[in-house]
Order: structure tokens, then C-alpha cells, then sequence
């Protein structure tokens, strides 16, 4: 009796297990019919195909590799593009992150080592095609992407980036109930997100519980990480902005990357606490609702990191 | 007559017997007398009987570290309080201090932060050497985030968290295990980002049992 009571009890609870979600392939990234731009053409995103033998003044021009955060595209740094095609001082490489830009079974099977692979990447062929000033940008989850790179040794083999802007970077998620994705994971299988009219099609909507179990060990591992101390390679610098207001990535991350970062020479790296509630405030395409300020803030940050990179 | 005398000697004899001897045996002659009417009344409110055995207090100074589910590891001491009256001693009531700086930020670059904390719970099978013990605690807590640029960011909050766990006595120290739940945590604008919502607590406990006088 007790067996079948225990049978009654756990079959409902399996049945429930990674449900599958339902994805209109027409509309959604999560499909099979849609992918991010940059995969059906990536030399108008890719520094490094679009130029693959650059000349020697091509060479000295900085190139800025950007890296979006989870669950979205390129589509997150083409302002950044805009602005530095009109600025004309550097270029950008907008990486798409392994896994995204895909479909949902892209997602749900990579981990954040495939994520951060295509920023290696487009290092490597950067560097080996002679570009001489590399620097790299990283909203949400492509910061931690990036502060991984530095505790790995892959800046040590592949020579020292010059400046590393994290953008409303993730160490502490704000939905304090990602800490349980080991424990719910299994029952959940997914989570959906609301999207703002212009985000369709730009972001997953479903996020697997396996690719959230991924970013809650590559945050909890970096936060560990920084605990320990990280120091950057020599000659680089770093600049953290964050939302004081950020309902997905805790601002004290922000905290948490200023204490444990440190330059080559020992220095603290900068911060600059930005009064917003949007998360990533650097992208404002797509948003249903930002303000002037926004706007400001926005465009205050491109025209600083212009000058950082440039220096 | 002879007969009449010696009963008045005898009586008298027997009254000097029982004449208190000074002001101190009468004393107690009233003593008595006057603890028989509130000895009724506490029997009659159904609370154990006074005596200088169970009329006492039990304070226990503690020991505690708190690792928090996902985040860090913290230290700190405290001080657990019952008393016989206090539901024969199941109530309990407690204050302590904790803080990262015991634990995680002791030498590294975690978040030192600190928690200043009242709680009350209930010990159930008071009788068993393993008790189950549930309560409630509030707490004051404050985060340093060391840098001016931060001053804009939540550093404080009043905390309310939910605790169930056992206890283990022994003939000397108590040990207790508490996991408790937070009913508010960090949410990236009004609480401060390093409140996780669940942990557990181990303390080591002893008791010091006060007699009342």
C-alpha cells in the first residue's frame, strides 16, 4: 500500500518533469525559421571577416569586440556600432555567444564555455590577422564572460586587451530564486520572459533550465573568483556602469567586480553608478518605454568609451 | 488539689514547649500561613508548583555560523534565554550578532556586512534529548559596500525570517541546526543585493541554569 501510495505520489511529480515549451517557429527566436542576422551573414558583425587582412593603418584602428548578454543577439550592441561608424575612431565586433541567435535546442544544449568560445574566437583571428589594439565590451552575462577570460590565463597566451567596459554586468542575479535552478530546475524546464514588441524575435522567450543552471554556475564561480582577487594583464584597463535600479542584474555586482578586480599595478578599476532602472541601459532600440535621460545616458557612455579606447 | 497543680504545670510546661523560642520562629509560624493562600491560587491557574528544583531560568551564551544558501560564510555569538515559566521552557527567546567578517570576508574580498538579530522559538518534545524547535527572527541588517560611488545602493534593510530545526542536548552543551528562509530578499532597487533568501545556521549552545531565589 505504501508503494502505491509512493507511486501515486511521484508519478504526477515526473509527468512534470522539462516540460517542453510551445514555440511559434514563425515568430520567435526559440524556432527553427529565425536566427540572428549575424549567423546568415557574419562579416557585416565580425570585424575579423569583414576585414580579414586588414592594412597597416587598419591594424592600429581599435576594434571593440561586444558581447550581448543571456538570452539575447548582436542585436543588444548595434547602437554601439552605429555610434562607432559615426564616431569613425574604432570599429566593433559583435560576437554572437555560442548557443544564442539559434533555437531552443541550441540553447538548452550549450554551456557557458560554448558561450564565451565565440569571444575567444574572434580574439584569436583578430590578433592573428595583426590588429594591434583589441578592446572588449560585455553587457549582463557577456561580463562575466569576459572576467573569465582573465582568471583562465587566455589574455596571458593571446596578448592583453586594452580596455574592458562591462555594461550592468551579472555576478548577482536580482531574482534571488535562481539560486534554487539545481533544485527546481528539474520540475520547471523552462521559464518564460515577456518581451517588449520590438524585442521579439531578438531575444529567447524560453530560457531551458539547463542554460540557467549554466549561468548560475558561471556567476557563482566568477563571484568566487573575485572573492579570491582578479588581476588584469598589464597595460589594461577596466570601467564598470551600472543601473542603480536593475531588476536582472543585482547593482551590487557592481560592489562585488570593484572589490575583486584590480589592474596589473594594483590600482582599483573604475566605476560609475548610473542613475537608471534599465538593465542594460545601452540599448534602447526596442524598449517600448525610456526616457530623454536615457537617451543621455546612453550616449554618454559610447562617447566615454570612445575616449578610453582611443587614449 | 494536688492533682489540679500538676495539670497547671503540665499545661504550662507543654505551652512554654510550643512558645517560639524568639521573634524569628514565629516568623516562620506566619510564613507558612500566609503561602498557603497563593499556593492555591497557582494550582488552581494549572502552573507547576514552586519550588527552588524547576523555578528557574535557563541562559545560554552560543556559538554560531551561518552559511548562507549560495552566498557566503558567516560567524558571530548570541544568547538563548528560557525560563520555567516560560511554557516549562519551551519558549525561548535570543539575540545575537553575525557578520561576514567571521567568515567569508575574513581575508578576502566578499562583502562585509552584519546582522543584529532578536528571534523567539517554540521547542516542541521538550522531554527528548532532540527537540524540534521553529521560530521567528527579526533582524537589522547592514552591508559596507566601501566606496562613495556606492552610496546611492540599498545598504540596509530590516530582515523577517522563518526558522525550523532540531535541537541535541547533552549533559553539557546543546547543538542546535536551524534552516531559515528570509520573507524578503535582494531584488535590485529596495534591498540590498546581498540578501539571499535562504540559509542554515549550526550553533553550539551552554546552558547555564539560574535557580531562582
Amino acid at each position: 500500500m505504501k508503494r502505491k501510495l509512493f507511486c501515486a505520489l511521484l508519478l504526477p511529480l515526473l509527468l512534470a518533469c522539462n516540460p517542453q515549451p510551445d514555440i511559434d517557429d514563425a515568430t520567435m527566436l526559440d524556432g527553427t525559421q529565425i536566427n540572428d542576422l549575424s549567423v546568415y551573414e557574419p562579416e557585416k558583425y565580425l570585424v575579423s571577416l569583414a576585414t580579414p587582412y586588414p592594412t597597416e593603418q587598419e591594424k592600429n584602428t581599435p576594434v571593440l569586440i561586444a558581447a550581448h548578454g543571456y538570452s539575447a543577439t548582436t542585436f543588444e550592441w548595434d547602437e554601439l556600432r552605429e555610434f562607432a561608424d559615426r564616431d569613425g575612431s574604432f570599429r566593433v565586433s559583435q560576437v554572437l555567444l555560442g548557443g544564442h541567435g539559434r533555437d531552443f535546442a541550441d540553447f538548452k544544449a550549450s554551456r557557458w564555455q560554448d558561450w564565451q568560445s565565440a569571444i575567444c574566437d574572434e580574439y584569436r583571428r583578430l590578433r592573428k590577422a595583426g590588429y594591434k589594439h583589441i578592446s572588449l565590451a560585455g553587457s549582463s552575462t557577456g561580463a562575466p564572460l569576459i572576467v573569465q577570460l582573465f582568471t583562465n590565463g587566455f589574455f596571458d597566451i593571446n596578448g592583453a586587451p586594452d580596455e574592458i567596459f562591462l555594461i550592468d554586468p551579472i555576478v548577482v542575479s536580482s531574482n534571488k530564486l535562481l539560486v534554487f535552478v539545481n533544485i527546481l530546475g528539474p520540475v520547471l524546464g523552462y521559464t518564460t520572459t515577456d518581451l517588449d514588441e520590438g524585442e521579439k524575435g531578438r531575444w529567447y522567450v524560453y530560457r531551458p533550465q539547463e542554460s540557467l543552471r549554466q549561468l548560475m554556475a558561471l556567476i557563482n564561480l566568477t563571484r568566487r573568483d573575485l572573492e579570491k582577487g582578479i588581476t588584469l594583464t598589464p597595460g589594461t584597463r577596466l570601467k564598470i556602469y551600472k543601473s542603480e535600479i536593475d531588476l536582472t542584474a543585482d547593482p551590487v555586482s557592481a560592489v562585488l567586480l570593484h572589490k575583486g578586480l584590480r589592474t596589473a599595478t594594483g590600482a582599483k578599476v573604475d566605476v560609475e553608478m548610473i542613475p537608471s532602472s534599465l538593465h542594460v541601459y545601452t540599448r534602447l532600440r526596442g524598449r517600448d518605454h525610456f526616457t530623454p535621460e536615457d537617451v543621455d545616458f546612453q550616449q554618454g557612455t559610447f562617447q566615454e568609451m570612445s575616449e578610453r579606447i582611443k587614449l | 488539689m494536688k492533682h489540679f497543680l500538676f495539670f497547671i504545670l503540665l499545661f504550662s510546661t507543654q505551652l512554654m514547649a510550643f512558645e517560639p523560642a524568639d521573634r524569628t520562629s514565629t516568623d516562620t509560624v506566619r510564613t507558612e500561613i500566609t503561602t498557603a493562600t497563593p499556593a492555591a491560587v497557582v494550582t488552581r491557574l494549572n502552573l507547576p508548583a514552586r519550588s527552588k528544583v524547576t523555578n528557574s531560568s535557563v541562559i545560554s551564551p552560543y556559538l554560531i555560523v551561518q552559511k548562507t544558501f549560495a552566498l557566503y560564510w558567516e560567524g558571530g555569538v548570541g544568547v538563548d534565554y528560557t525560563h520555567q515559566k516560560l511554557a516549562d521552557e519551551r519558549l525561548h527567546f535570543s539575540a545575537d550578532y553575525l557578520s561576514s567578517r567571521l567568515g567569508s570576508a575574513w581575508g578576502s574580498n566578499a562583502l562585509k556586512q552584519d546582522y543584529f538579530s532578536a528571534g523567539v522559538h517554540w521547542h516542541s518534545w521538550q522531554h527528548s534529548s532532540l527537540r524540534w524547535v521553529n521560530g521567528l527572527k527579526g533582524s537589522y541588517f547592514t552591508v559596507d559596500y566601501e566606496d562613495d560611488e556606492f552610496n546611492n545602493l540599498p545598504s540596509s534593510t530590516i530582515l523577517v525570517a522563518f526558522e525550523t530545526g532540531m535541537l541535541y542536548t547533552t549533559s553539557l552543551l546543546d547543538v542546535k541546526m536551524l534552516f531559515g528562509v528570509h520573507f524578503f530578499s535582494g531584488n535590485g532597487s529596495t534591498i540590498p543585493g546581498s540578501v539571499f533568501p535562504v540559509y542554515s545556521q549550526l550553533s553550539v549552545l551552554l546552558p547555564i541554569r539560574l535557580n531562582d531565589r
